[in-house]
């Protein structure tokens, strides 16, 4: 971000890279949006920006990105993200139910954050697991099949509270 | 050329028409929203259904007509069942979250969305969801944003990124969420950004400045043509009730298309300005017309006896319109004759503008128009950062780009065209070597790789269909002209068809360089600074590139006449000031940088406007036929009342009178005789035209300190549009740019504060680095001040100043 | 049993390694036609095999292959071949069982499709949830890397070829060839219109095929025992290969299996334990969300793309919804349409703003509110949607909403008549994305 050169208005002047630069850079700014969000959680402003720097986009540019794809986040979320199939197949085999257990469990309500900023509960579309259905994935686990019963739920939460991956950072 | 059948019209369309513009040429208008005829189809919306049956026997099936391009023996219909229901289903969709506020939309009457939704028949919502709410930004002063009112179409997007190449303003989010604005509120960067209120086909972008004015049904329109620099864009200025509320672009296909600059659509405050002069004065005090009048015909014909013809000086502006060039030339007869005529206000443009005419004529080859522009395949910019001289070529230049072609700059300096163009920052004084190596090397062909950008330059000179050069003004000397003429030669005589263009200052600078036989500026200027004037008549003039012992001895003569609608220095010291109307409020013709003669005509009628009156009660109460702070006239009427006054004319001549007497005397000019405003306009006839004379020195070669040399900016250094508010504030204070070789020198760390000293004179300006501006050069926008008696690009001694990082 | 993707096995259920790969016969195809065979001559052969596109549209690979321009005709710059393992339909597994248990299948077939059509490079876009699946991929790249399949010189000879992994942002419309090019580039994936089609100008503006992972699978098969022996793995006489079957929902085993294309819905519901519960069947979406329904009455048709589209279906994916007497068709489409309204892109207007209109109708018909008016609305509607979206996403909404009113109309009129839904199940709530 040590770039001076700025126009008669003050903006930035786009570097000058050629097409194939260019488009090399631009190819990473979804793994680069993924990297900030392992670390800090969520892709805040000032992330963006610098995002946006290391692949030659404007920031606007790269907040399209940013607000496009459902595994970036653009606003902060709790320490673990558990992430709740509600397509077909979990639909089918009670993926409501759990969605609703596991929120009262948490108390908070589906997309919300633990008071303690532990857990945010997001519905997600069909994760690729229908043979585990009802599924959820927390980190890099996918977790199931699930019971929603009360003490399989308390046991899930358990599971991925012991999940490194599951955790930021 | 396909032959099909349109809702039962048998109709011949160019092959790879698509069935919009083919639905145009057979009369009907099929309903689009994300088709643009300049931004191309997408096929995002879906509105534009049609059925078609094509001559392979397949059955009938529902088409995009933007995505379909006609085929011989094909059948259009948009009146079948099919489509008539697809197209409701469309707008009922993008109505779901529409919030219909019509009622307080300044879109309203002029909104696709609106015509189309009763077009379609859709008048009943059938499912009551929740509509969506967005939050609106702050988009800068132009610019008002409404997102609710978002049918989606990707548009604003498309024109701003694709068409315009901005990068700060773009669609976030998916689904039926995307939300068109910019990354953090703050002022749209693109000096284009205007044209967004054109393209949304609905409320989303809306004139802030004409925000709740009026509904557009009550606007008086009239045809014009942008004052604000030589491309002369056609535009529709609106005014109601004789206020001056907003200017909309005009499609003229041979100049703008249906595009405007933010300058052009935005930098008509100052037809508003309350400070604005409307009273008639002579020595201060209010006065009548005919007592002005009288009074300056009876002195100018006092001082052209006792003094001399000679000591009589009339000066005009490249602003001015022809007919007002003409009637001034009209003062210098009879009792008159030898009183001198300048049509310039500053004597380095005067230059500039007559060799530029020059090198036109030189050339040899068609002039290149805007329109031509679109034809050009391989573009050489030579001379000016273009965005800052002529907005609209640049943005047309980008297009050259975008199409396939090549563009290349050589110049420093360069903000705009730096993502599609090769760039060559060249130093002003060396752009003369710079195109005359060009011209060297057209026939390296050699197969040796090209690291030199020259040589790649040249060979794609060489290898195109239609090349395309065009110089700017300022920051090209005499040498650089001639120079540039001989490239198009050049490429002529290697059998190619070349076009070559040129910008002027102001409006009208071509028109006034053809008007003039050769520089008078200069002696009037010397002859006032040595006394030898009694008497001046200045029309719509600025007195900035003066020097301070000129514009003092103006204060001191015996008979000063300002004809303007400005206020400033001028105005203030003038014995009598005679108010004149501007552009948008008359009748003229101005000639743009190609020679291109275009007629404007009323649009705003002058006086206090009702709102300004009534003072927010009601209607006034008392009546009279003239509006108060009426009677204020157009120039080239006032400069034919003095000449009556003066030479005992029987009567002022009449707008066709004038123009007869141009075509008739002029040669070139015959076009005039029949323009029309909301026409194309007519090419002044180049090749006849009588090309002045005088010349332009080179630049000084490199002396102590840096040379520095005035440029345009895009925003806020033009004289006309800088007056208002609302553009000083998106323009920002004026910052000089500086090579990063220099900057390093002088200790400045990107941005800083410097002092420009000449003379005795020290001056303080901001400055930043630029990364294409070449070591030894300092540029500073016009509106900065700089030390007087500094000349275009002559060495002056640049500091850093205590606080700068 | 007949198994052809998953013939090499790893221990425990691990993927198969390069070496247990190799003992399946693995990469001696590669060998052979790198030492044998000219690009040009693989076409043919794929042509022949009957080889049909297992993402969906069951387009014919050979004929894929031979759009790009190769030999004289391709002008010398860069073509690429991109696998599409974005598997987001939703009830569909099947890419990732072969990613699992053994990827170097799928690269073999990447390296003798590239062979083929004289690629470049070859991308991997997968999607981010399957971390451990990616995973690997890049092990198993990496694998073949170092044995010197990929990379400079390929097995030695003049051609050099290597595959990369790219991961996902994650979006369902990702799926469709040229959002999928656009998210690679690092942009929104929308589709882009088409011609030009990417085999002319894909991914960077190079000319570009998109695989789906189980198709480029079959290629080593093919090109070892010859087009004749692939279509004699079918069972039906239309038939070519085996099909990666997958069944969820109601059902008491669901499962992903390998079987000859062409095996009926009885069969592999036989396999997988028959409907969970001993439940009646009531119908089954027969591939992925964008199919229509089927009934027990389709039970013994061949699960091939022609004999299901005989019957107004498709097959899809291949992995078939199983809804069981319990549970109620316009909730089942409702919760798809929530799904194809949330993961639309936002370009066109049928797809943006149509099918939130659908949902908004039918959540009334599910809530017992909605009329007999609204009923043919619906239908209208999606007749509407279905052909004139941009890409396929909208139209592959329309086809479940099309089944459900081919084969229950009885139980939507049941809605409006008992004003409310009369299967027990709590209803679903949607909610908001970050």
């Amino acid at each position: 971000m040590s770039d001076p050169q700025l126009d008669v208005h003050g903006n930035a002047v786009k570097l000058e890279l050629g097409p194939d630069e260019r488009a090399r850079k631009r190819e990473k700014i979804v793994d680069v949006l993924w990297a900030i969000q392992q670390r800090k959680g969520w892709i805040d402003d000032n992330s963006l920006k610098a995002a946006a720097a290391e692949c030659a986009l404007s920031p606007q540019e790269a907040d399209e990105v940013a607000t496009f794809y459902n595994l970036l986040f653009r606003r902060p979320v709790g320490k673990r993200v558990v992430f709740v199939c509600d397509s077909i197949s979990c639909e089918l085999t009670g993926g409501a139910v759990l969605m609703e257990r596991l929120c009262a469990e948490l108390a908070i309500e589906p997309g919300g954050t633990t008071a303690d900023g532990e857990y945010t509960v997001l519905p997600i579309v069909c994760l690729g697991h229908c043979d585990m259905a009802p599924c959820c994935l927390a980190g890099e686990t996918v977790h199931g099949p699930l019971d929603s019963a009360p003490d399989a739920i308390k046991s899930l939460i358990q599971r991925i509270k012991n999940d490194r991956s599951a955790a930021r950072g | 050329m396909p032959e099909i059948l349109f809702d039962g019209r048998k109709i011949a369309v160019p092959a790879g028409t698509n069935l919009v513009e083919a639905g145009l040429a057979a009369g009907v208008p099929v309903p689009v929203f994300c088709y643009h005829k300049d931004l191309g189809a997408v096929g995002s919306c879906r509105v534009c259904a049609c059925t078609i049956k094509g001559a392979d026997g397949k059955p009938p099936r529902t088409v995009m007509a933007c995505m379909t391009a006609a085929a011989d023996g094909m059948e259009v219909t948009t009146l079948d069942k099919a489509s008539v229901d697809l197209r409701r289903y469309v707008v009922e969709w993008l109505m779901l979250n529409h919030p219909h506020d019509c009622p307080i939309c300044d879109e309203g009457g002029e909104c696709q969305l609106q015509d189309v939704t009763i077009a379609c028949g859709h008048s009943q919502r059938r499912v009551p969801t929740m509509k969506r709410t967005f939050q609106n930004q702050f988009l800068g002063e132009f610019i008002q944003h409404e997102m609710n009112r978002c049918i989606t179409c990707y548009r604003c997007e498309r024109f701003y990124k694709d068409y315009a190449g901005g990068d700060d303003f773009g669609s976030t989010g998916s689904r039926d969420r995307v939300y068109f604005g910019r990354f953090e509120d703050g002022p749209l960067e693109s000096p284009f950004s205007g044209n967004l209120v054109e393209m949304c086909p609905t409320g989303v972008f809306t004139d802030k400045l004409f925000r709740y004015k009026s509904r557009v049904w009550d606007l008086e329109i009239g045809h014009s043509v942008c004052p604000h620099c030589s491309v002369g864009c056609n535009v529709h200025p609106g005014s109601r009730f004789r206020e001056l509320q907003r200017v909309r672009v005009r499609d003229n296909p041979a100049v703008n298309g249906v595009f405007l600059c933010d300058r052009g659509q935005f930098g008509h405050g100052y037809v508003m300005d309350p400070e604005r002069p409307m009273t008639v004065r002579l020595q201060g005090e209010s006065t009548s017309w005919d007592q002005a009048l009288g009074t300056a015909g009876a002195e100018l014909l006092g001082i052209a006896r006792h003094a001399g013809p000679a000591s009589i000086a009339f000066v005009t502006s490249a602003r001015a319109s022809v007919e007002t060039h003409a009637a001034l030339e009209g003062l210098a007869e009879e009792s008159l004759a030898g009183s001198r005529i300048a049509h310039f206000d500053d004597p380095d443009r005067e230059a500039r503008a007559l060799v530029a005419l020059q090198a036109l004529a030189a050339a040899g080859c068609p002039p290149l128009d805007q329109g031509d522009l679109a034809h050009v395949d391989v573009l050489l910019i030579a001379g000016a950062a273009l965005v800052n001289e002529a907005p609209l070529a640049a943005l047309a230049a980008r297009q050259v780009a975008r199409r396939g072609g090549k563009v290349f700059v050589l110049a420093p300096g360069e903000t705009y065209l730096n993502d599609v163009a090769t760039v060559i920052p060249a130093h002003p004084a060396r752009l003369a070597a710079e195109l005359g190596t060009v011209s060297a090397k057209l026939g390296d062909s050699n197969g040796a790789a090209a690291d030199d950008p020259r040589l790649t330059l040249a060979r794609a000179l060489a290898a195109a269909k239609a090349p395309g050069i065009l110089l700017g003004s300022d920051l090209v000397d005499g040498p650089a002209f001639q120079a540039g003429a001989a490239l198009a030669k050049a490429l002529a005589a290697r059998g190619t068809a070349p076009r070559f263009g040129c910008v002027f200052p102001g409006p009208n600078g071509f028109g006034a360089a053809a008007m003039s036989a050769k520089p008078a500026l200069p002696g009037i200027l010397a002859d006032l600074e040595a006394g030898k004037l009694q008497a001046m008549v200045l029309v719509e003039c600025e007195t900035s590139a003066w020097t301070p012992a000129q514009v003092e001895a103006l204060k001191q003569l015996p008979l000063c006449v300002v004809l303007d609608y400005l206020p400033g220095p001028l105005h203030q010291a003038a014995g009598m000031f005679l108010p004149t109307e501007a552009t948008y409020e008359t009748d003229g013709s101005y000639v743009n940088r190609a020679g291109r003669l275009q007629a404007f005509a009323r649009s705003r009628r002058i006086g206090v406007p009702v709102r300004a009156d009534f003072q927010g009660s009601s209607f006034p109460r008392d009546y009279a036929v003239e509006p108060p702070l009426g009677d204020v006239r157009v120039a080239w009427r006032v400069l034919e009342q003095l000449r009556q006054a003066a030479l005992g004319k029987a009567e002022a001549r009449t707008l066709a009178e004038l123009r007869a007497h141009i075509a008739r005397t002029r040669p070139g000019w015959a076009p005039l005789r029949d323009i029309a405003p909301g026409s194309q306009g007519a090419m002044l006839e180049l090749a006849v035209l009588a090309a002045p004379q005088g010349s332009l020195a080179a630049f000084p070669a490199a002396g102590s300190g840096l040379a520095v040399f005035r440029i345009d900016r895009t925003l806020g250094s033009e004289v006309l549009s800088r007056v208002a508010a609302p553009m000083r504030k998106m323009a920002g204070p004026p910052v000089a740019l500086l090579s990063p070789a220099d900057a390093k020198r002088l200790g400045i760390d990107g941005a800083g504060s410097i002092g420009i000293t000449a003379g005795n004179r020290t001056v303080e300006l901001a400055a930043r680095v630029h990364p294409a501006v070449p070591e030894g050069t300092l540029l500073v926008p016009r509106d900065a001040e700089l030390p007087h008696g500094l000349a275009q690009g002559a060495a002056a001694n640049v500091a850093a100043l205590a606080g700068a990082r | 049993m007949t198994e052809v993707l998953l013939a090499a096995k790893g221990k425990n259920g691990a993927p198969a390694t390069l070496d247990e790969y190799r003992s399946a016969q693995g990469y001696a195809t590669l060998e052979r036609v790198l030492k044998d065979m000219k690009p040009a001559d693989l076409i043919p052969i794929v042509k022949d095999s009957g080889l049909r596109g297992r993402g969906g549209a069951g387009f014919p690979s050979g004929l894929k292959w031979s759009f790009v321009a190769t030999g004289d005709k391709a002008d010398g710059g860069p073509k690429y071949l991109v696998v599409n393992a974005d598997e987001m339909e939703p009830g569909t597994f099947k890419d990732r069982v072969i990613l699992e248990s053994n990827p170097h299948v799928m690269i073999e077939g990447i390296v003798l499709a590239a062979y083929a059509m004289e690629m470049t490079d070859g991308f991997v876009f997968i999607r981010r949830e399957y971390f451990k699946q990616a995973d690997i991929l890049e092990r198993a790249i990496d694998e073949a890397r170092k044995a010197g399949i990929l990379g400079h010189s390929v097995l030695g000879g003049k051609w050099s070829f290597d595959i990369h992994v790219h991961r996902s942002g994650g979006r369902y419309i990702c799926g469709e060839e040229t959002a999928l090019l656009n998210a690679f580039e690092g942009r929104k994936a929308q589709p882009r219109s088409k011609p030009p089609f990417p085999a002319v100008r894909g991914l960077w503006g190079r000319p570009t095929t998109v695989h789906n992972v189980e198709t480029l699978a079959n290629v080593p098969g093919i090109l070892r025992n010859g087009a004749a022996w692939f279509k004699g793995l079918a069972k039906n006489p239309e038939g070519a290969g085996t099909k990666m079957y997958g069944g969820s929902g109601s059902l008491e085993r669901p499962m992903c299996v390998e079987r000859p294309i062409g095996t009926t819905l009885r069969e592999l519901m036989a396999e997988m334990g028959g409907v969970k519960g001993g439940k009646q069947l009531l119908g089954v979406i027969p591939g992925g969300a964008s199919t229509a329904f089927l009934t027990p009455e389709h039970l013994d048709v061949p699960l091939d793309f022609d004999p299901v589209v005989k019957v107004g279906s498709r097959l899809g994916t291949g992995t078939f919804i199983v809804f069981s007497e319990d549970d109620c068709p316009v909730h089942g489409t409702l919760n798809l349409q929530r799904f194809f309204a949330r993961e639309s892109c936002g370009f066109c207007t049928p797809c943006r703003d149509g099918l939130p209109f659908g949902v908004g109708i039918l959540e009334r018909i599910e809530g017992g509110t909605a009329t007999m008016g609204d009923l043919d609305l619906l239908d209208d509607l999606f007749r509407n949607i279905g052909p004139n979206s941009f890409c396929a996403h909208a139209a592959g909404a329309a086809e479940p909403v099309r089944g459900l009113y081919q084969h229950f109309r009885g139980i939507l009129e049941d809605h409006i008549h008992q004003h409310r839904c009369p299967f027990p199940k709590p209803g679903a709530r949607e909610v908001t994305h970050v």
